[in-house]
């Protein structure tokens, strides 16, 4: 039969199960070398910093605690700058001479790219038929890209919908202040240059494989064009054509196109198989295989980007 | 060339497709999209492991018609298979486990653009990890930073804008870094494919030429990769990113990006700079030192936090240096223990977070310890989880993480003798550290409350999160007891790597 | 037609996939910078660290 122990109250077993329960700290009031000088709870502590550092103490700089950090920041980013661009100019003082025609660069890869690359896509411009025949993963990576960055866009600036409707007045105020509105000079030159520059981009779009040019620079203009309609016409006028059903609708649909047709294109080479796909006649535009129709998925989805980038800016809502 | 050697290209492409299909969904057809495609993307993985794991050898796969330095490829080995399967699996259980979450935290017009995130994510993990060309490498990293930026800040609060910021600042400090070491790699070999690269390297390190290049080259990779996965003096977006967003994202980019960037940089190591090369340039002792600093440090952090996901983001800096340091002890049993431990990381800290969120949503939402007192009582499956996640990082037997110190304090015998010591003593002064602030928890959820506070504040957990939850914790012990097939798979997938 | 007169395509494809990926992260950042502006109502990072920090308290 054991019998309590009269010295348990300060023995070590009780104050480990003590510690177990919570209920006692063994390093409570031992560990301070001298006492905290004021016993602020957080909230006092960031209000009486908050008090200190009003906007005009902030804005001449002299708060105390943050002025020799920004002058010792500022120096140290400034010499780890200057570090960066001493390795790197030393780092290319090695390299081959711009133009050397021995550089490793003109080497087996570029020279078939150079001689066999209309024959073997059918593109006479070859940069097209690099980037969308022989390297085309990477320019669908490269879409995929510009569609994510669309999506972290949408999320950003999208508004919801009970937001929207104190934004819409808010905004039909502020256009009504800065921009005039239905101005004369702008609609008129508007209406000659907008189909111009969207005739101009499809040109470029389409003549991607033969001439410079290509989906993506073609579609930066026809995003420009929509962009120019926007401001021109107000955004009613141009959401006759151009609204979220539609731009959600081209984007899935050119993305999908380039995704199988590239799938194809991949499960063929890759298992040997003959594809179907024919290079066509140089010259022609009907030609360099899939290179056309690539051109134009792509061409579509940038237009859609870059219009949908401004007016999630502009207005938060597409 | 047989169907099954197809089945990485079809899980890129369907990972791709599924997210551009989900644009214009609603979100309850955009969660079954992505879960659909993360289970086929499991069983397509599963499938290429055991192909590969029988015939024991590598592959090549053309992307398009044109052979390796005119064309695209990607590469399919014993190593990259295994790490599909697992980067497929710990993303299908972190987002079953957070799925509820998802649903209430989320406005539904952007839930869809969550799932098209996390598809796209899903499609750059695999494209990293199968790829053999250093310009896909890039135009893929670029895809999974801006959707690991988009997964940190989807709640759109202050504080996420503020750790999106400062995350995609450094993320593309590191970027930039791989993209000037990827363009001088191109001036000075003339390929962009990783195994015509390493010819030309060899052929140029044995004559002598470009020393000082190559050795550029070496070390913007490795700082540009250290950056974008949290080397130790490049962590400080970490607690910030984790800690105040979804669970299910918070899962996933504390076990899936950053090791994305880890396997890229060991495949860079193995595949473009021959590993031994690697070492005689002494980037390695960097990655070490670095690496014990990450470990110490991150530890000595997460012991004063008072919020329990930003101590779980701080055990996420000192796990990524504990990697680092296997990388860095320069041997082939360090490399291989690095490895286990991106899988077995992977495992427990998305335990942890799944667990965290399952214990905070039942203590009025809260996340510091003092609202966490007793959360263990109200949601008992959230406290079994999270104590086998605290033991597993502590070290337990019979759970993954003693299978990873164990394999690390052994691969440390293989390496120099100073290594060998700094690195032991460094695994223990970890581990104490570990121990303290994970038991701290343990016994704060534990904490003995009242009656009344053991019944849950708040929401009630559903049975899909419970799935995820058991999902895990059967990942962490079946990793811990039956851990030899996985570690002979990564023994042979490394033969084969380079 | 003759090949001596065409110069190498592959720094062409690179930087063409260089300038989108800058355009990209370049609307997300600003994008980014617009919400925080909202947000806070300064651009000022030292002032949106304490006023996060006075959020947190």
């Amino acid at each position: 039969m054991s019998k309590p122990n009269p010295n348990y109250k300060g023995s070590a077993w009780d104050k480990f199960t003590r510690w177990a329960k919570g209920t006692y700290d063994p390093a409570d009031g031992k560990l301070e070398s001298t006492p905290p000088k004021d016993r602020l709870s957080p909230g006092e502590r960031a209000e009486r910093m908050l008090r200190e550092y009003d906007q005009s103490r902030f804005e001449e700089g002299v708060a105390k605690e943050i002025g020799a950090f920004q002058i010792i920041s500022r120096i140290f980013f400034v010499l780890m700058a200057l570090f960066m661009v001493v390795v790197l100019l030393y780092t290319v003082s090695f390299l081959p001479a711009f133009g050397d025609p021995n550089s490793p660069v003109n080497n087996e890869v570029s020279q078939r790219y150079i001689e066999q690359g209309l024959e073997e896509t059918g593109a006479m411009n070859i940069v097209a038929g690099m980037i969308l025949d022989y390297r085309a993963f990477d320019t669908f990576g490269e879409s995929c890209v510009l569609f994510v960055a669309l999506c972290c866009v949408t999320i950003l600036l999208r508004a919801d919908k009970k937001d929207e409707l104190r934004m819409r007045a808010r905004e039909e105020r502020e256009t009504l202040e800065y921009e005039p509105q239905e101005d004369n000079i702008l609609q008129q030159a508007a209406r000659i240059l907008v189909p111009l520059i969207i005739i101009f981009g499809i040109y470029v779009v389409l003549n991607g494989h033969i001439s410079p040019g290509g989906g993506f620079s073609g579609g930066a203009i026809i995003g420009t064009g929509l962009i120019l309609h926007l401001t021109a016409f107000g955004i009613k006028r141009t959401r006759r054509f151009m609204n979220e059903r539609v731009i959600k609708t081209l984007t899935v649909c050119a993305l999908t196109f380039y995704c199988f047709a590239k799938s194809y294109s991949f499960y063929t080479g890759a298992n040997g198989l003959e594809s179907i796909i024919t290079t066509g006649t140089p010259g022609a535009i009907l030609s360099a295989g899939l290179i056309v129709y690539l051109n134009i998925c792509v061409g579509i989805v940038v237009a859609c980007t870059m219009y949908s980038f401004y007016i999630l800016f502009r207005r938060g809502a597409i | 060339m047989t169907l099954v050697q197809n089945f990485p290209f079809f899980c890129i492409i369907l990972s791709m497709f599924s997210a551009i299909i989900s644009f214009p969904m609603n979100h309850r057809w955009a969660m079954r999209v992505h879960l659909i495609m993360v289970t086929v993307v499991l069983a397509l993985s599963l499938c290429v492991l055991g192909y590969t794991v029988s015939t024991g050898e590598s592959y090549t796969f053309m992307m398009g018609h044109f052979p390796a330095p005119w064309g695209n490829e990607i590469r399919i080995g014993v190593l990259e298979a295994l790490m599909a399967v697992f980067f497929s699996l710990i993303m299908l259980l972190s987002v079953l486990g957070g799925l509820a979450h998802i649903g209430r935290e989320l406005k539904n017009s952007r839930k869809n653009l969550f799932f098209i995130l996390l598809d796209l994510l899903m499609s750059s993990l695999l494209a990293l990890i199968y790829t053999n060309d250093l310009f896909t490498a890039y135009v893929f990293i670029e895809i999974n930073t801006i959707s690991a930026c988009g997964l940190i800040m989807i709640k759109k609060e202050g504080r996420t804008y503020v750790s999106a910021l400062r995350y995609m600042v450094m993320s593309l400090v590191g970027s930039s870094l791989f993209l000037i070491a990827l363009t001088l790699l191109y001036t000075i070999t003339g390929q962009l494919l990783m195994t015509p690269a390493k010819e030309a390297l060899a052929e140029l390190v044995a004559a002598g030429e470009y020393e000082v290049p190559i050795l550029v080259i070496i070390s913007l990779v490795t700082v540009g990769l250290g950056i974008k996965s949290g080397l130790y003096p490049f962590h400080t977006w970490i607690p910030d990113a984790y800690g105040y967003t979804t669970p299910s994202a918070s899962a996933i980019l504390s076990s899936l990006v950053s090791k994305g960037y880890l396997f890229l940089l060991i495949k860079i190591f193995y595949r473009v700079l021959d590993f031994e090369f690697v070492v005689s340039s002494q980037v390695v002792n960097l990655l070490f030192m670095l690496g014990i600093l990450g470990m110490i440090m991150g530890s000595w952090l997460a012991i004063k936090t008072q919020n329990i996901r930003r101590m779980a983001a701080f055990s996420s800096v000192a796990q990524i240096g504990y990697i680092y340091m296997g990388i860095g002890l320069g041997t082939t049993a360090g490399v291989v223990a690095a490895l286990f431990h991106i899988i077995s990381h992977g495992a427990m800290k998305s335990l942890l977070f799944i667990s965290i969120s399952g214990l905070s949503e039942v203590s009025d939402d809260k996340s510091d310890f003092e609202s966490l007192k007793g959360a263990g009582f109200r949601n008992k499956l959230a406290g079994v989880a999270y104590t086998v996640g605290a033991m597993s990082m502590i070290g337990m037997p019979l759970l993954t993480g003693f299978i990873s110190k164990y394999m690390f304090a052994s691969a440390a015998t293989t390496a120099m003798q100073g290594k060998m010591v700094i690195a032991w003593i460094a695994l223990a002064i970890s581990t104490i550290l570990n121990t303290v602030y994970f038991m701290g928890s343990v016994l704060t959820i534990y904490h003995s409350v009242p009656a009344e506070q053991r019944k849950p504040h708040g929401m009630m957990p559903s049975r899909v999160e419970s799935v995820g939850t058991v999902g895990l914790i059967a990942l962490n012990v079946g990793l811990g007891v039956a851990a030899t097939p996985v570690i002979q798979a990564i023994q042979t997938g490394l033969a084969i790597f380079g | 037609m003759d090949a001596s007169y065409y110069i190498n395509p592959i720094p062409a494809g690179l930087v063409l996939t260089g300038i989108v990926v800058s355009v990209s992260v370049s609307a997300l950042m600003m994008a980014l910078t617009i919400c925080l502006y909202r947000e806070y109502h300064t651009l000022n990072l030292d002032e949106i660290m304490l006023k996060l920090g006075k959020e947190e308290m």
